[in-house]
This record gives structure tokens, sequence and C-alpha cells, in this order.
């Protein structure tokens, strides 16, 4: 028997020795069940991936996996192949083979599968950042937005935004959040006219920037997007060189953004620059250090030493 | 804490039979002599229900099997057995039976198929009964020699936990950095044994140590909520702070969580690890990991819900942190955060006062305003209070916000709770008023104010000094002399305003016309405070006070200490210049051109030097050196000029131009006449002799621009007109003036000589001054301004051309221009608009005033702006045309009342008082010119009669009665004036009834009728009266 493929939740089979028959088989019967076998090799395999080596599982799981994606619309219970397609997914995208796993994302159906796969294809999304492969990343976007509610979209959209900004890619991050200002949520839509004005600033239209700004009156400190609004006011200010708008909101933003938001290293690049704008030496020294110590690797900090060593009082580690 | 065995495991241990067990009903057990078959399927039932049910069972075949490898499997039954117990009934004493068995299982099979799983549980026992000691062990033999790697890696982490829980985190280190170093691939354990390794680091003191691994803390991991770890960073944190280590101690303090999100995030974790145990089967590993990790996450809430609220402490050192770094804006919002968190707590008003502190710190007005105005409200908070008030009122004065400063003055002084607070505020506000010279308003102010607050208080104090400056600087000597000496005789030296009192007072005397006084006042003042900043304007004054007394030497005297006793410039420069004046006046041409040199030379820049120049030049001038006047007067041009800020120069231009022409005419005259003398004997003869002749002569267009040196020598010097009156031999009775010759005969050729001699005088006087041709110098210094783009320069020769009347001097000067050129070319073009469009000479005005608002100049644009606003409002005769006119004398009063010269603008100001209907406002103002002494004369028979007018628009008759008869009485030489008092005086008497007060009047005014029938009220008179 050959699987031909997947029609409207059903499988669609075929057998080779009655050349042009076709059976339609319903999945969502009780006792339906697609199996696919375990390859051998699968469990040496296994280790290698858990010593970080994934290619042997990539070379196993290719033949069988690939193929049986489509299939994925059949639900888990009733299959033992997501866990199969899962592991070759997660061994493309660990193994480096990013090209590969944004080919296959595109057949994957994330609507059905598990939070696995989503959690793995939201990793997929800053892989392809990191590796400056940003037609990658905004596929994988584009795919996600269609596959996900909105509210867990947005859990992945605002931090690939993040790191999107900070390579630079600010069209693409105004793209991301053209689509969700048109948002039936309230909070969401306003988080994304907040990260739009933001991002018009770091794209070098800081008119634009008060324009989308003005048209929002500043939220109270409890409102979670309260946060985004003093950044993105910060950042305007700072673009249009008023020091005082910048710092008061800037500073606002950082007392109120932990450690762990994906934000904050950008936040301590816009805040050093404030502090050594307005001759604040010791307080940006001081910053600067914090900024090393917590974010060695990130590229804002990159951009900070390189633009205080253009500052002759600037003292950092 | 144990791992429980899985139930197939024993199942494949155990080759379990078909065989039953059976009890025989009713017979005593005796489980030594049961078969063994029957001790497995009680253990058997055992396994499928409680172990410590069977534990005869299990520990009877344990002691059949001793020598044997079976034994093994019994031994580790019953330690499980115990642990199972312990399970269920938490007695301690089961544990350490458990230990027990665990212990010997170990002895007797060290290399057992369970040995690490047996160690593993045993481990677990020791943690439970706390001996901490053994379990560390137990976890580290595991760890070093285990070869279940699932067991592995829990006892590991449990090794870790244990050392963190029990204090011992320094001794972890290398187990932790082995950890680290393994978790490359792991974020979740890489955090965990970052944050492991920073609290071992910090036990051990090493707080440098723990920078590397900060970085790992930032993804918002699970390690990062783990209490302890929390308290670690707080209690590391509180040492570092209280070592002052603050940027150290900030480190920590960044990543320490909040109660709240801890409690938050191991609600949301329990939550998440129920329901994963739901799907999992209780034997498998996974389900006893997973209850591993949901217990300690139930442990770790619990453990957090008992510790105190310790965020408000956390917050506040993180913001004292900001506060010793210098993140002041940080600080800011982390202070305020506080406050606005923590409404009710016993600090929330430090908390608020320390956010607007930092808001002062940082000039954020936005938020110092905010923060003061929300203490303010709060009646409770005193403590700081006046500081508060204080930032308010330096930043509405720092804004120049006039309105809002005022506001908070008067709501403070509604109910003031303190005067010193009070005083302070009122010198903010005098300083805005000040600032703004808004000294009518300063006055009215503070006026208002010491009259609600009368008596001996800092606020009277403080008000009263105030009003006293504000009368000063309105030139209404009189009410500041009364005030400041009512200050001087209420307060002592200790009073903060005395100095200044003193020195204020001396002034007022000084206006007040009365130079003894003033003398006197000032030299006390200098006696009492020598070191004082106003003494070097005291001097001034002293020097002034001499000058005008012709001590000019001891005048110079205390014009020489000015410059040690201020740090005013422009008090320097007018001493020096006034110093050169008495040189000069003392007879000393040299030295008071060397003084005014010098101070060019040392001030240069920074100087007055433009008029410095000015006054070299006319001291030569006056010494009779024109020619190095014009000299001089020509460089100061030339290098001056382009400077924008240097008035003085347009002052020498027009002077230049105005001078050198009358001098060339004056020459030109003299040498006329003297040709005349030497070609017309008779005219001659006449011109000497007749006075009368002379006289007129004199006065006509030919004579009266003829050189005073020449006139005098001419009409006065007997000497030298003996030596030009030729000796007459008869006398004739036509000649006024015939006397015998006294001296030696002169001839008509000694007279000619003579005369030829003086016009040879003026010729070179007159050549000496060619090269300084006004309009040529002018006409050549605008051409070369011009090339070289020296636009302001250009501009000011052009005035200066004008005045000559070159028909060069024209030039249409573009809005653009305008906005380039110097104030007096502003106020030229404005003058010279005026009349024909006055409302571009308005824009040129305003232009003026805007952008040289402490120009002399100002003055001279506000009047202009006053007469076209009068001349407006007498055509529209519209209420607000008047308005406007008011303004502008408003702040002509009120801001130059030193350049008034006359009380011209006074009048005006009551006149369109009165034509608004404020009589009462009209005669306020008109009293003023009858207090200034200055302006006794015309100008106060004016204000007589003009209050005298408002008095009976107020049908006052008595009052304008009054104010017309004084102005008969003692203005008399006035005509004008006189006779529509008269006629006023008339109609009011009528109006009173006074009806034999009306003949009287008009039998007096005919009296006089031969002056008064020449002015305009006397046709008035004459109708109605029937004269």
């Amino acid at each position: 028997m050959l699987l031909m493929g997947m029609l409207d939740q059903q499988l669609v089979v075929s057998f080779p020795d009655i050349p042009g028959s076709e059976v339609i088989v319903p999945m969502d019967r009780t006792g339906m069940i697609l199996n696919a076998d375990v390859p051998e090799g699968y469990t040496d395999a296994a280790q290698s991936a858990l010593m970080g080596d994934h290619q042997p599982m990539i070379e196993i799981l290719r033949p069988i996996a690939e193929p049986l994606i489509p299939f994925l619309q059949v639900p888990e219970p009733q299959t033992n192949i997501h866990a199969l397609c899962l592991q070759y997914y997660k061994a493309l995208i660990l193994g480096g083979q990013t090209a590969s796993a944004v080919e296959l994302s595109k057949a994957i159906p994330f609507d059905t599968t598990s939070s696995e796969f989503t959690t793995l294809a939201s990793q997929l999304v800053f892989t392809c950042i990191r590796e400056e492969q940003y037609v990658g990343a905004e596929l994988m976007l584009s795919l996600l937005l269609r596959a996900l509610p909105q509210e867990e979209f947005v859990e992945i959209a605002f931090p690939a935004a993040d790191a999107l900004r900070t390579a630079g890619q600010h069209e693409l991050c105004l793209e991301i959040y053209g689509s969700l200002i048109d948002s039936d949520n309230p909070v969401i839509q306003r988080r994304s006219l907040l990260w739009a004005g933001y991002s018009s600033s770091v794209g070098g239209d800081p008119a634009q920037a008060r324009a989308i700004l003005s048209e929002l009156d500043e939220p109270d400190r409890e409102d979670e997007n309260f946060v985004v609004y003093c950044l993105a006011r910060g950042r305007t200010g700072l673009e249009q060189g008023d020091l005082r708008e910048c710092m008061h909101y800037l500073s606002r933003a950082m007392v109120l953004t932990p450690v762990e938001q994906s934000y904050k290293p950008e936040l301590y690049y816009l805040l050093l620059r404030g502090y050594r704008e307005t001759g604040q030496t010791e307080a940006s020294s001081l910053l600067q250090r914090e900024f090393q110590v917590f974010y060695p690797d990130s590229p804002w900090l990159a951009k900070s030493l390189q633009e205080s060593k253009t500052n002759p009082m600037e003292q950092t580690l | 804490m144990s791992l429980r065995v899985p139930i197939c495991l024993l199942l494949v241990v155990f080759q379990l039979t078909s065989a039953r067990w059976t009890q025989a009903a009713g017979k005593e057990y005796d489980i030594a002599k049961a078969s063994e078959q029957s001790l497995y399927e009680q253990l058997s039932a055992g396994l499928n229900d409680k172990l410590y049910k069977v534990r005869p069972a299990i520990e009877e075949l344990m002691r059949r099997k001793t020598g044997l490898a079976d034994r093994e499997n019994f031994i580790f039954l019953m330690a499980l057995s115990y642990q199972d117990e312990y399970t269920d009934t938490q007695e301690i004493s089961l544990l350490q039976q458990a230990i027990e068995y665990y212990e010997k299982y170990l002895s007797e099979f060290p290399g057992g198929s369970r040995s690490d799983f047996v160690r593993f549980n045993l481990a677990g026992a020791h943690e439970d009964t706390e001996n901490n000691e053994a379990a560390i062990r137990e976890y580290l033999h595991l760890y070093h020699k285990g070869t279940n790697k699932t067991l592995w890696l829990e006892a590991r982490d449990r090794l870790c936990r244990l050392y963190i829980r029990t204090d011992r985190a320094a001794e972890g280190i290398q187990v932790f950095t082995e950890v680290f170093n393994a978790s490359a691939l792991n974020p979740e354990l890489l955090a965990q044994s970052a944050s492991w390794l920073l609290q071992g680091h910090l036990m051990q003191g090493e707080t440098d140590q723990i920078v590397p691994y900060l970085r790992y803390l930032t993804d918002g991991r699970e390690a990062v909520y783990d209490p302890r770890f929390n308290i670690t960073l707080l209690k590391q944190g509180d040492r570092l702070f209280d070592e002052k280590n603050y940027d150290q101690a900030i480190l920590l303090y960044t990543f320490v969580k909040s109660r709240s999100a801890i409690m938050g995030f191991y609600t949301r974790l329990i939550a998440e690890l129920e329901q994963k145990l739901s799907y999992l089967r209780p034997e498998t590993e996974q389900y006893t990991v997973i209850e591993g990790q949901l217990k300690r996450a139930q442990a770790n809430l619990a453990g957090v819900q008992e510790i105190r609220e310790y965020d408000v402490d956390m917050n506040w050192r993180i913001a004292r942190v900001y506060q010793e770094t210098e993140r002041h804006w940080e600080a800011l919002w982390e202070f305020y955060h506080l406050y606005l968190d923590n409404a009710e707590h016993e600090q929330a008003e430090d908390f608020l006062y320390t956010a607007f502190n930092e808001a002062v710190t940082v000039s954020d007005s936005t938020m110092l305003e905010q923060l003061a105005i929300e203490y303010l409200k709060k009646k409770e908070y005193q403590k700081f209070r006046r500081q508060v008030l204080m930032g308010m009122a330096e930043l509405y004065l720092n804004q120049d916000r006039g309105e809002a400063l005022l506001t908070l003055v008067n709501d403070y002084l509604s109910a003031p709770e303190s005067y010193e607070v009070a005083a302070q505020l009122l010198n903010y506000l005098g300083a805005y008023f000040m600032r703004h010279s808004e000294y009518l308003q300063l006055c009215n102010t503070m006026t208002d104010i010491t009259s609600r607050h009368s008596g001996r208080s800092l606020l009277n104090e403080s008000g009263t000094y105030w009003q006293g400056l504000s009368h000063l600087l309105l030139a209404d000597y009189t009410n500041a002399e009364r005030t400041f000496s009512r200050f001087l005789k209420q307060y002592t030296a200790s009073s903060i305003y005395y100095e200044d009192a003193m020195y204020r007072y001396g002034i007022c005397l000084y206006g007040k016309q009365d130079p003894n006084a003033a003398e006197k006042q000032f030299e006390s003042f200098v006696q009492r405070y020598p070191k004082s900043r106003l003494r070097g304007e005291a001097e001034l004054y002293l020097g002034d006070i001499k000058r005008e007394r012709g001590e000019y030497t001891l005048a110079a005297e205390h014009y020489r200490k000015v410059e040690d006793n201020t740090d005013n410039a422009t008090f320097v420069a007018k001493a020096v210049l006034a110093l050169s004046d008495v040189i000069e006046k003392d007879g000393d041409h040299d030295e008071a051109v060397a003084v005014l040199n010098d101070y060019i030379h040392r001030y240069r820049e920074q100087g007055q030097v433009a008029e410095a120049y000015e006054r070299i030049g006319m001291i030569y001038d006056r010494s009779g050196y024109p020619q190095k006047r014009f000299a001089i007067h020509g460089q100061a041009i030339q290098q001056l000029g382009n400077d924008i800020q240097r008035d003085a120069v347009d002052r020498i231009i027009l002077n230049y131009a105005h001078d050198y022409q009358d001098y060339m005419r004056s020459y030109a005259d003299s040498l006329s006449l003297l040709e005349r003398m030497l070609e017309d004997e008779e005219f001659r003869r006449h011109f000497l002799t007749d006075r009368a002749y002379q006289y007129q002569f004199l006065l006509s267009a030919e004579g009266k621009h003829i050189d005073r040196d020449l006139a005098d020598l001419l009409v006065h010097d007997r000497e030298f007109r003996r030596t030009i009156i030729e000796t007459e031999s008869e006398s004739s009775p036509e000649l006024i003036m015939s006397s015998p010759p006294s001296g030696p005969f002169v001839t008509e050729e000694m007279v000619r000589a003579q005369l030829e001699a003086l016009k040879e005088n003026y010729l070179a006087k007159q050549e000496a001054l060619l090269p300084y041709d006004a309009e040529t110098l002018f006409s050549e210094w605008l051409d070369q301004a011009q090339r070289e783009g020296h636009e302001v320069l250009a501009m000011r020769v052009r005035q200066g051309l004008h005045e000559i009347g070159s028909a060069t001097a024209f030039h249409e000067y573009s809005q653009d221009e305008l906005m380039r050129a110097p104030s007096a070319v502003l106020l030229a073009e404005g003058r010279r608009v005026q009349s024909v469009n006055p409302n571009r000479a308005k824009e040129i005005y305003e232009m003026l005033i805007q952008r040289y608002p402490y120009a002399t100049s100002v003055h001279d644009a506000l009047e202009g702006l006053g007469e076209i606003a009068i001349d407006q409002a007498e055509q529209t005769s519209s209420t607000q045309d008047w308005e406007e006119a008011l303004s502008y004398y408003n702040l002509i009063i009120e801001r130059y009342p030193g350049r008034i010269q006359d009380a011209s603008a006074y009048l005006r100001q009551g006149r369109i008082l009165s034509k608004l209907g404020r009589e009462d406002d009209a005669i306020a103002v008109l009293g003023m010119v009858l207090r200034n002494p200055q302006w006794r004369g015309l100008d106060q028979a004016k204000a007589h009669l003009e209050i005298g007018l408002a008095y009976r628009r107020k049908h006052a008759w008595a009052e304008a009665h009054g104010f017309f008869e004084r102005l008969i009485v003692a203005y008399g030489g006035y005509a004008e004036t006189v006779s529509w008092a008269y006629y006023y005086d008339l109609l009011t008497l009528e109006q009173m009834g006074e009806t034999q007060s009306v003949r009287q009047l008009l039998a007096e005014y005919k009296t006089r009728l031969s002056v008064l029938s020449q002015t305009t009220a006397y046709p008035l008179i004459k109708e109605k009266y029937d004269l």
C-alpha cells in the first residue's frame, strides 16, 4: 500500500499491484492508526543528537520523515509519525540546515500539530534572523501568522521583530507590526501601533513616529503597553534631539523592563546614548559596564562600544 | 525523597508463579515456618499494595537468603518498605530504619545491580532526616562513580541544590562549574548552574568572579525565580551596598525578583507540572522526575509565601544605588514608583520628595511640577514642604511663568505656615518682576501683601524691601524714601535686606535731590559695609555728588575706588568715564585722555570702548583740537562700526556729521566776517563800536554761527579790541563808544594786520579740518564697507550721510536688511516713515523692541509707538485704541523712569486714562508729576490743569476748584495754561453756586488781560462772561 496523500483529513492510498487504484481511508474513525516503522539506528542517532551531533538523525529520518510531513494532519493519537517528523524537524534546525528546515516548514500544518512544532518553528525564525536569512524569517513568520491564533503569534512576532530591528531590518519589522495593527484585540492593536511608531523612528523617520504616537494617549503605568510607549517616545525624542523627552521616557522604560525582556539590550543602548549626549559621563560609564556584563554578545553593545570610542570622555571597562 | 521502583522492574526480578498463598483460617501464623512460595505470594501481594504490610515476609526471605545473591533484593525491599511506610506516616524512625538497610545493602553488595539506586535513595533519606553531610556524601559518590545516567543526572541536580539549600554553596563551586561547562546545549541548566555559581562565589566573597555568569540569567529561566537565589542576591547586594560598592550592588539587585513575581512564576509552573503529571503513568521515570519538580516548586512557593514582603526595601535600595551612581533619571522613576506603589507606607512622603529632588537634579520640569503639586496636595506632608515650595517657585521663575508663580505665592500667603517660607517666596516673585522690568506690578503686589501682613514678620520685612525697591525703580523717590526709611528703622542689620536697603536709601535721597543727605547715607553705608558688592556703586554715587558740587578732586578719589569694589562692568565703565570727566574739568586734559586710553587698553572687547573713544574725542574737541577729535572718532567708526552691540558708534557718527558741519560753517562765517571787516571799513567800524548793531548782527543768520572764540575776541576782549579799532582824532556824537586813545596809536594798517592774522588763523583751522570732511569720509567708508560686506557699518555710515543731507544717503531698506540693522538705524527708519506710513513705522519699532530689548533706543521706539497709537485713537475714538496707547506709556513709565526728561509721558498717560474714563487712575498718575521736583514749572502747571479737569469729570467740584486755584496762584508765568485754569475754575465755581467767587475771579482775570488776552482760552471766557 502506498500513501498518496491527504484529502480533507482522509488518507489517500493506492495499491501498487492494482494500477490506478486509490482508496480513501477516513482517519476519524475509531481504531484507525497510521504508524511508520522506526528506522534502524534511530536509538544511536538519538544518542548522537543528545551529544550535539544531529547529522545521523537527519540522515536516517530524511527518507521517512520528509514524505510523511503532509500526513501530519492525522491527529497525533492516531499515528506515530508526529514524533518522527518532530525529531527530523528538530535535527534540521539544531543541525544548522536552516534552509532545508524552512523549506520543510512550508508543508507542516502548524495549526494541527503540537506546540512542540510551533516552538521549533519559532526557534527557526530566530535562527534565520541570526544567520541573516531574512527571506526565510519572513516566510516562517507568514506561515505562523496563518496557522496560529493571534495571541500565540504575537508571542513570537514581537520578539522576532526586536531581533530584526537589531539586525537593521526595519522594513520587515514594520511589516510584522502592520500585520497586527488591525487586530480585534485592542491590546495587540495598540502594541503594534506603538512598535510601528518606534520602528519608524529607528528607521530614520521620527516625524512619522511622532505622527503615530500623537494618535495615542499616554497609557497608564499599569497598561501592558506602557513600557513600549515609553520606549517609542524616548526613541523619537532622541532622534529629534529632544534630550529631555528622550531621558524622561527611556529611563522610565529602563526601570520597568526586566532583564529578560528581548528589547532590554536595545534599551540599554538608547539610554546610554541619552546619557552620553547629555554629558553624564559617570552614569553612562556605569551603565555601559552593566550592559557589558549582562549582554556581552549583543549587537547593541557592539554598537554602543563603537560609538563610545568617538566620545573621549567615555570611560568603559 | 526516594525514587519509586517501577512495578515492572520488580515483576522482572521476581518470577511469579501461579501458586497462591492461603492462610489457614483461625491458625496462628508462624512466618518462620512459611514456605518460600507462600512468602513470595505474600510479597507479590505487598508489591501491589503496601510493601511495609508484608515486611515480615521480606525479612524472613532476607534471613533465609543470607549468603546468597538473592539476599540483595530483600535487603533492598526492606529498606524500601520502611521508606514507603515513612511516606505514609512521616515517622522519622522509619527513615532511620530505611537508612540502616540501604547501608547494609551497600555494605554487603557494593557492586550490586541496584547500588546506584540504593545510594540515591539513601541520599534522599539522609536529606529527609536532615543529615545533609551524609546526603552530600552519597550524592557525590553517585556523581563521581554512578553508572545509571538518569540517577546520575538527578543526583547531580540534588547535590547542587543541597549545597545551596544548606548554605554550602562555596563547597559546591567545582561541581557547579562542571555542570555549567556541560550545559552548553541546555539553556535552562545553563542558567541554573550559573545561578549556583553566582551563589557559590558570593558566599566566598568573590564578587568579581560572578560577572561572567550574569549574562546567563537574562533569559527568564526558572533559576532566577528560585527564592533562595533571590535571597542570596538580596543579602549580598545589601552587603555591597553597605560597603558603598554601588556599581556591584546594582548588578545583583537587577536580578532580584519581586515576591509577587516569584509567587506568580511558581503558581504558573505548578499548574503546568500538575497538568504534565496527569498525562504520565506513575510508574514511569518521567513521572518521578516531574513529581520531584512539582514538589520542589511547591516547596519554593510555600517558602516565598512565608517571606515577608521585601519589595519596598529592595526597590529602595535599587533607587539609592541609582542615586549614588549618578543615574538620576532612573532614580527619579524608582522613587516615584515606590511612592505610587506604597502610598500608605510610612516613608511614602520621603519617596515622593526624593523623586522630586531627582527631578530637580535632572531638570525635568514636567515631573518636577507634577511631583511638587502631588506633594503639596497632601496636607499631612509637612517634612519637606518648604523645599518643595522653593523648588516650584524656582521652576516658575526659570520658566518665566509669572502667573503660576503669583498663584503659588498667593495660595501660600492665604494661610502661611511659615513667614520665613513666605518671605523666600516673595523673593522669587520679586526676582521675576525685576527680570521683566514689571516694576509697577511689583509695587502693586508688594504693597498689597505688606498691607495684608503688617507687623514685624519676615514676610513683612521682605515685602517692605521689595516695595521700596519698586518705588525706586519707578523713580517715585518720595515713596521709595519713605519706605526704606521705615524699613531701616524697623529692622536691624541682622536682616538680609539691610545692607541693600541702606544703599537704596541713599539713592532715594539722591533722587529726591537731597545730595547732602544722600552723601551722608552713602558714606555711612561704605563705612559699615566696606566689602559690600554694592560698594562700587556707592562710590560712584559719592563721586557724582561731589562732582555736582564742583569738588572734582574728591570726586575723582571716589571714582577710582569703583573698579576695585564692583564686578559690574557697566559701573566700572561709568566710573572711568566720570573720572575722565572730572579730571578734564580740573584742567588736566592729558590725564583725562590717559585714563580713557588705559581703560580701552585693559578692557578692549569687554569694555565700553566706543564710549571711551567718544569721550576722548570730545576732550580734544573741548581742548581746542577738533581735528584730533575727528581723527579719533573716525578711527572708532571704522574699527567698531560693524559691531552691532556698540551703540555708542551711532552717536559718534551722528555727532561727527553734525559737528563737522557746524565747525565748517562756523569757520566759513567767521572768515566771511573777517573778510568783510577787512574790505568794508565802514562795516568794521560800525560792528566794533555799535553794541546794538553788534548784538543784532550776531543774532542774524550771518552772525549766529560765528565761532564763539572769535565773537568773544571781537566783542568782549578789550585788549584785543584796542588793537583793531583805529585811533580816532575827533569824537563823533554818533558813536556810542568813543573814547580817547588810551594806548598806542592804532593805524588802519595795524588793524588790517591783526585781522589778516586772524583770518590766517581761521583759514588754518579750516584747512586742518578739511581731511576730515564728513561727507567725503562717510562716502568712502560706505563704499569700503559695502565692498567688504560690513553691512552694519554701511548702515550706520549711511545714517551719518543722511544727517548731512547727502543724496547718496537714501536707501530703501528691505525687510531682510532691517532684520540685521542696529537699533539706531531701525529707530531712524521708524521715525523717517512715521508720518507717512505709521503702520510700517509701527512694524519697525516693534522689530527694534523685539531684537534689542535692552537697548536705549527702546524708549524712543516706545514713544514712537505711543504717538502712533494716540493718533490712531484720536481718529477712531475706540476704547481698544486708547488701551493700546496706554499700554505703551505704561511701559515707558514703568521701565524707563530714568530716561524720562520731562513729564510729557505722564501727562499723556493721564490724558489717556481720562479718555478711558479712569479718572482716579489719571489723578494718581498726574499726582506723580507734582511730586517730582525736577518737573517744577510748565509740566506741573499742566498737571494741575489736568487733575482739575479730572475732578470736574468726577463732579468733585471742590477738589477741582482747589487745583485750578493752585495753578493760578503758583504758576502765573504760564499764560496759556493759567488762562485755561481761569476758564474751568469759573465753570466750576458756577457749578458750586459760588456766584460771588465767580465775580471776584472774573475781576482778577480782567486785571491780567494784557497778557491773557493772547491766550486760546480768552475768546471762550470773553464770550461766556461778556468781558
